[in-house]
């Protein structure tokens, strides 16, 4: 009996630690890329220069901030223009205020957006600014809402 | 080619019939001939032997006969002794496409899990599917359709400012979707999974093998922000030219690998050649595996792929430092001054967007440019979030209404590519004269890029040498002396901007000679910092001074150290592509004991291109230690491979 309470407690604690961190809304919006490390210093660029150097960085053990999202494989074309924005908002806003950009043509590859109607979208994109991205702290779902409704609304 | 599932009514049955009798957890009598038939007839035409069997199993000969597969994680076989048995790994391969699947259907059949090895055998033998159960891949084949690879390409990312060691560069292939922007594609990797510090410690262990390494699929645009906007790498990209069919052979043996863990060596066993494997996967003739050399560098495959004339297209992708430069560039001063202003929060970007006097064109790439400096500073945690996020989105929203650019896309000037640059080992016989002596000198190292030496394909001003040596031959009394050797000689010469201010500094760390008067052995122990600022007046020239500081440490002094502080100051001017002429004067202080005296050095040196391993130097060292003046003059042939 004792056995069984401990498993369950467990279990019910993990369960409740794991869906605490993985949020569904996941509401992460600009600024959630990586942040760079200090300037390399002389003792760590001679330290471990060689063998750090010799293969990048591969352990900085960047958090994108976008793995606590919910991690599932977007399958759903809407879906995966969410999951784009999400992991490029910055970059996108950048783009969209701009009216031009690569991570803005990414968006329209997965809006499947033909070639001849990408010129008017962006600049109907632009124009919409500010009814797209509507405060500085709203979430990457927010955005991907408002651009539908700018887009199709 | 993918998996798809069987179509039709009569292979339904088929399967379904097959389904029930393997439910029955029992293979039929003739699934289990043909098991057979199939194990004997791989065994008889030694398939186990076949170059691309090897291959996907990594194996490698043993010097006394034999292999072993580089690969150490043991689920990667399906023999026991499979990692040092290539016959046995067959046998055990084919007979476990015979299994059933597995009642969790979180468990993958080995059909899934080794696609490459099964489309091969595949190809190699009979395989009747009606005695094979095979299972519906459904994993593989969503994610094959979903990033429905095309082609192939080969990422470098160069150097970054005010890191010397980031010019060994690193490597990763990119699977790119059909029709898609390169930004939506996969990258795959090889690193190893560090656990530990960055202390050197971390260097032994790299070297001895003690971190596992595993191949790592990531979506290319968290590696593009990774390399160009937070490192501030340009990043370079080499499109190969493989078909569809190659293409989806490698992609193949990428999900094979997916995963499994290998113990990563430093040197030849590190992310570069660890992507020759995945390539010849794809392409079995380039052999890109078969490279001998004791230590791989990635600019090596770039230079090798872009040797063997199998890139059908190159990109080159500036960072957005890079981007930033150019775009400071164009815009005059009391303009740039605003725009960085702007960025750092403390104008307001509507001013500039709102001003009449300044010419449209250049009020949208001010604020570009505010854009850029804002998430500059904010990557170098020098803008809290809360203020990035607020500038960003201000300076943003003042843009977007002074419409797109009208003239082309700012195009960024490309650079050297990467694979014209020298090679990393040196080897440089020359002649010299020392204070009057005629000596036949002898230097080298074994890398990589130093101030002098040409800098198509690396960065001017970077310098990062390991075991530069020199070393003297006078036929007068025959005697040979080693002059230098830096275990480790860095420095990274980075000149201040609008945009940026880096320190610039330097490290070494060697045994050199402090020429006395008297007699005694006057090679020393020497370990050199030191940490100043450097400036670009114009193209050509940079100008930099250091304060800095020395130890020595040999048997000749009395407390067994000496050193002081210094300093210097230097100007390396690059007259042409192939000409380049450095100088420096440095002067230090140096306590020994209750002695002390004073070191001056100046130093002028000239390096002369011929070709892309080839160069002419010459240069003229004057160093006075205490109250002992050393001329030297010296010429050599540089040999570079």
């Amino acid at each position: 009996m004792k056995k069984f309470v401990i498993m369950m407690t467990t279990a019910m604690i993990a369960s409740a630690g794991y869906s605490a961190t993985i949020r569904d809304n996941c509401g992460c919006g600009l600024g959630t890329m990586a942040l760079g490390k200090n300037e390399p210093t002389v003792v760590s660029q001679t330290a471990a220069t060689f063998l750090n150097g010799l293969c990048g960085n591969q352990t900085f053990g960047i958090s994108s901030g976008t793995l606590d999202c919910n991690p599932a494989p977007a399958i759903a074309a809407n879906e995966r223009v969410k999951e784009f924005i999400r992991g490029n908002m910055d970059q996108l806003a950048m783009d969209i205020a701009i009216g031009q950009g690569e991570s803005l043509n990414s968006l329209a590859d997965l809006m499947e957006v033909s070639a001849k109607d990408r010129p008017v979208l962006y600049t109907k994109l632009q124009k919409n600014f500010d009814a797209i991205f509507t405060a500085h702290d709203l979430s990457s779902d927010d955005v991907a809402s408002n651009l539908d409704k700018v887009v199709n609304g | 080619m993918g998996y798809r599932p069987l179509r039709g009514p009569v292979s339904f049955f088929i399967s379904l019939a097959v389904f029930c009798s393997v439910e029955a957890a029992e293979l039929s009598e003739a699934s289990i001939a043909h098991r057979d038939a199939l194990i004997a007839e791989a065994v008889e035409r030694r398939l186990h032997e076949d170059p691309y069997w090897l291959l996907l199993g990594h194996y490698q000969t043993r010097s006394f006969g034999g292999y072993k597969s580089m690969i150490d994680d043991p689920s990667f076989f399906n023999a026991p002794n499979g990692k040092i048995d290539p016959k046995a790994e067959l046998i055990a391969t084919l007979s476990s496409f015979f299994e059933p699947a597995a009642e969790d259907p979180d468990v993958r059949h080995p059909v899934c899990r080794f696609p490459a090895r099964h489309a091969w055998l595949q190809e190699q033998l009979t395989f009747q599917p009606a005695l094979i159960p095979v299972p519906e891949c459904e994993v593989f084949q969503r994610v094959y359709e979903h990033l429905n690879p095309s082609s192939v390409t080969l990422v470098f990312p160069a150097a970054y400012m005010n890191s010397p060691a980031s010019m060994f560069g690193h490597t990763l292939l990119v699977f790119d979707s059909k029709d898609k922007n390169r930004l939506l594609a996969k990258g795959v990797g090889y690193a190893a999974t560090v656990t530990t510090g960055f202390g050197p410690l971390f260097a032994l262990q790299g070297i001895l093998g003690v971190y596992p390494g595993r191949y790592n699929v990531e979506d290319y645009f968290d590696k593009v922000e990774q390399y160009n906007d937070i490192h501030r790498r340009d990043i370079w990209e080499y499109e190969l030219d493989f078909s569809q069919a190659e293409v989806d052979r490698m992609f193949r043996h990428t999900w094979e690998l997916q995963g499994i863990w290998s113990w990563y060596y430093f040197f030849d066993e590190n992310c570069a050649y660890k992507l020759y494997q995945l390539i010849d996967a794809g392409r079995p003739e380039l052999k890109l595996s078969d490279d001998p050399s004791f230590i791989i560098i990635p600019i090596d495959t770039v230079k090798r792929i872009a040797g063997r004339n199998i890139v059908r297209d190159i990109v080159f992708r500036p960072s957005k430092a890079t981007r930033m430069k150019q775009m400071a560039a164009q815009l005059p001063p009391g303009t740039l001054k605003r725009s960085l202003a702007t960025g750092k929060g403390r104008a307001s970007p509507g001013t500039i967007a709102t001003d009449a006097s300044l010419p449209i064109a250049e009020r949208r790439l001010a604020l570009d440019l505010s854009a850029d400096y804002a998430q500059y500073l904010f990557t170098e945690s020098k803008l809290s979030h809360d203020a990035y996020t607020r500038h960003f989105l201000e300076i943003l929203r003042e843009r977007s209404k002074l419409g797109p650019r009208e003239e082309a896309e700012f195009d960024v000037a490309w650079p050297s590519r990467p694979e014209e640059g020298h090679a990393a080992s040196l080897l440089a016989p020359g002649v010299s004269l020392e204070n009057g002596a005629v000596a036949l000198s002898l230097s080298g190292r074994v890398a990589y890029h130093g101030l002098l030496d040409n800098d198509a394909g690396f960065t001017r001003g970077a310098q990062i040498l390991f075991m530069n040596t020199e070393a003297r031959w006078k036929p007068h009394d025959d005697h040979v002396e080693l002059r230098f050797m830096d275990v480790v000689h860095v420095e990274s010469i980075s000149p201040r901007d609008d945009l940026f201010a880096p320190a610039s500094w330097r490290a070494r760390i060697g045994f050199t000679q402090m020429d006395r008067r008297d007699d005694q052995d006057s090679l020393v122990f020497n370990v050199q910092t030191g940490s100043g600022a450097a400036w670009e007046p114009t193209v050509k020239h940079l100008v930099f001074t250091m304060i800095e500081a020395e130890v020595h440490a040999a048997d000749r002094y009395r407390s067994f150290a000496a050193g002081g502080p210094g300093a210097s100051i230097g100007w390396l001017y690059t007259a042409t592509s192939n000409v380049k002429w450095s100088n420096r004067i440095r002067s230090a202080w140096i306590y020994e004991g209750r002695d002390d005296w004073w070191r001056a050095e100046g130093q002028t040196g000239l390096d002369v291109r011929l070709s892309q391993e080839r160069s002419v130097r010459i240069y003229y060292h004057y160093t006075r230690n205490d109250d002992y003046s050393i001329h030297e003059a010296n010429a050599s042939w540089n040999f570079y491979f």
